[in-house]
């Protein structure tokens, strides 16, 4: 045994010497210049690794609620079903946050204050629901993903009696279902 | 023998002689019976006096405790409700005459005549038995002494109540040829915390009870003209829609239900269309359909608001309200949506018009800071205020279309309250609950009675 590794060992030698040339020859082969810049294209994400923390999900979610935190409800002069010009910005914001979130179905609920009668204002309500949709497709959502509910004067969002709580009542709520 | 002045027959053999003059006076008194006629003027006749004397338990009763007192109050309260009568009280007559009269021999008679008054005289005989009570009623006229009407009325003793409005609706029939609302009853609607939920009453007020026990909105009934249904709007589904209940069963089912608003339902007097509103066709307007859901019509067509139909007695009218002019109105059009006439032009808001059963009245309410009730011709003249405190809209006439039900509203509570067609005897029917939305139904026979 001892005689056969010491014929081997002038072979590990020169390989040893090579490999060491080998690696010095590849520094020196490198260019002494700055290397040229990479070319400039956009950028793609590489796929990325698998989300074992659920990190891009909760992202996503709060990136939702925030969003819809955001809807803003729309408000009517009184006995009137029309979008007043103060209002149309609430659309807009609306149709933003709505045209982002295109699997969202969207519900509009019309409400009335307490001071008409029970019929009208149901009917009333409904005009409400149905100018803000109007309004909302022709800021380029479409009719499918919307429908519309009347509460007329039985859902009020503030229970007073005063022009206060009637103003707040008089509206058209956005639900993203 | 006895021949009193008055013709007054004792002895067989003078029956024949006695009898036409006897039929005469009949007939006489039956005259005095005025029927109140479709005639605005005669709205306003002068009530009929009546007393009703002290019920009393017959000889052969068993024991009938206050059954006799309460039976009278119940009838006697009737009367004075109905609003066609002036109910003496018996104390207030003077005391009625005894007359001695000698018959053949030694016999002496001792005959009572009737005091100076002519009102009308009822008497109640009550005899309570293992299986139940009879109540025998009788009705005179003086001066005639015999009875003019005779009715025996049987039923169980807790059907007490039920009862007295039976004899009074009996007594106000014989004596004045009208109907009264009696024994009818009164549907409407009660919210408790968010929900809105059916309730029915007695036409005075008793007895209030629920029909619905949901958590959600059940609003605007309408009686079927056979008192067995009520058609209703409700969100049971999550949007208007329009349901029946079966007052026998409790039976609750879908009649018209779609994603849009249906609402506002009223039953033809007939019992055969239902005048809804719907925004099916993409705005709120009047329908009639069927009850068995087939021949659905549009009645509107206006790019306004149209809802609250209510038909005509005659059923081929109707009116409803509008805001095609720019606001709430009442307007007039015939059963397929024709002669389209607007009735109301006082006022920024007149809503919730009802049609009287009499024909000659249209109900409804206008909204000046608060809602009054206002009564106006089918032709839209002769507006005439009939409340005046606090806020009051809804409507709706008593069978015979003498008396209104409504909502009165003051602060943030609503109860029921009624009154006369002209305002007078003003009371409150609902107390504790928060009510509204009253439809006045028809009358129901609840106890067994001869003829």
């Amino acid at each position: 045994m001892h005689r056969k590794f010491s014929h081997l060992l002038p072979v590990i030698a020169v390989l040893v010497i090579a490999l060491a040339v080998a690696l010095t020859g590849c520094k020196k082969k490198m260019p002494k210049e700055a290397p040229p810049p990479p070319p400039r294209v956009e950028e793609v994400a590489p796929p990325p690794a698998p989300d074992t923390t659920g990190q891009a999900a909760r992202e996503q979610q709060a990136a939702m609620d925030a969003d819809r935190a955001r809807i803003v409800t729309v408000y009517f002069d009184y006995d009137k079903s029309e979008i007043r010009a103060d209002q149309r910005d609430r659309i807009t914001t609306n149709a933003e946050i709505f045209r982002r979130w295109t699997d969202w179905p969207i519900s509009i609920e019309g409400s009335c204050d307490e001071r008409g009668t029970v019929e009208y204002n149901l009917a009333l309500g409904e005009r409400r629901a149905m100018a803000a949709k109007q309004a909302l497709v022709a800021a380029g959502i479409e009719a499918a993903r919307v429908s519309t509910v009347s509460y007329g004067e039985e859902r009020a969002a503030d229970p007073g009696h005063d022009e206060t709580a009637w103003a707040k009542n008089r509206r058209a709520e956005f639900k993203a279902r | 023998m006895f021949f009193g002045k008055l013709g007054f027959i004792v002895h067989r053999s003078s029956f024949i002689v006695l009898t036409p003059p006897l039929l005469l006076l009949l007939f006489t008194a039956c005259a005095w019976a005025q029927p109140i006629t479709l005639r605005m003027e005669t709205r306003s006749v002068g009530r009929m006096e009546i007393v009703v004397m002290p019920f009393r338990a017959a000889k052969d009763s068993a024991f009938a405790g206050e059954l006799p007192r309460m039976l009278r109050e119940v009838v006697s309260g009737d009367l004075t409700y109905s609003g066609y009568f002036n109910v003496l009280d018996p104390e207030d007559l003077p005391p009625d005459t005894l007359v001695q009269v000698k018959r053949a021999g030694n016999k002496w008679d001792t005959l009572r005549t009737f005091s100076g008054s002519t009102a009308a005289r009822v008497q109640g005989s009550i005899t309570v038995a293992w299986d139940g009570v009879t109540a025998s009623i009788a009705i005179f006229q003086p001066p005639i002494k015999d009875a003019i009407h005779i009715k025996d009325f049987r039923f169980k003793s807790e059907d007490l109540r039920a009862a007295g409005h039976e004899i009074a609706a009996w007594i106000t029939k014989m004596v004045t040829g009208e109907e009264g609302g009696f024994a009818s009853r009164i549907v409407f609607v009660v919210k408790t915390g968010d929900s809105k939920n059916l309730w029915i009453m007695d036409w005075d007020g008793a007895n209030p009870r629920s029909l619905t026990q949901d958590k959600t909105l059940n609003l605007s009934p309408s009686w079927s003209p056979d008192g067995k249904t009520i058609y209703f709007t409700s969100f049971r589904a999550g949007n208007a829609d329009i349901y029946k209940y079966d007052l026998e069963t409790g039976h609750i089912a879908p009649f018209i239900a779609s994603p849009r608003v249906d609402s506002a339902p009223s039953v033809s007097p007939d019992g055969q269309w239902i005048a809804y509103c719907s925004s099916g066709g993409g705005n709120p307007e009047i329908y009639r359909i069927r009850a068995d859901g087939t021949g659905r019509t549009q009645l509107t067509v206006s790019y306004g608001v149209d809802t609250s139909p209510s038909w005509s007695s005659t059923g081929h009218d109707l009116v409803f309200t509008s805001d095609r002019g720019g606001t709430p109105q009442i307007y007039r059009m015939d059963m397929d949506g024709a002669s389209v006439v607007r009735l109301t032009f006082a006022g920024n808001y007149n809503e919730t018009a009802r049609w009287s059963p009499r024909g000659d009245l249209i109900a409804f309410a206008s909204r000046e800071i608060g809602f009054q009730i206002f009564t106006m011709s089918p032709d839209g003249s002769r507006e005439r205020r009939v409340t005046g405190e606090g806020s009051n809209y809804d409507p709706s006439w008593s069978p015979d279309g003498m008396k209104l039900v409504y909502t009165s509203q003051t602060g943030g509570k609503s109860a029921i309250w009624t009154c006369n067609w002209d305002g007078s005897n003003a009371r409150q029917l609902t107390f504790g609950i928060h009510a509204s939305q009253p439809q006045w139904g028809p009358a129901v026979a609840l106890t067994d009675h001869d003829n």
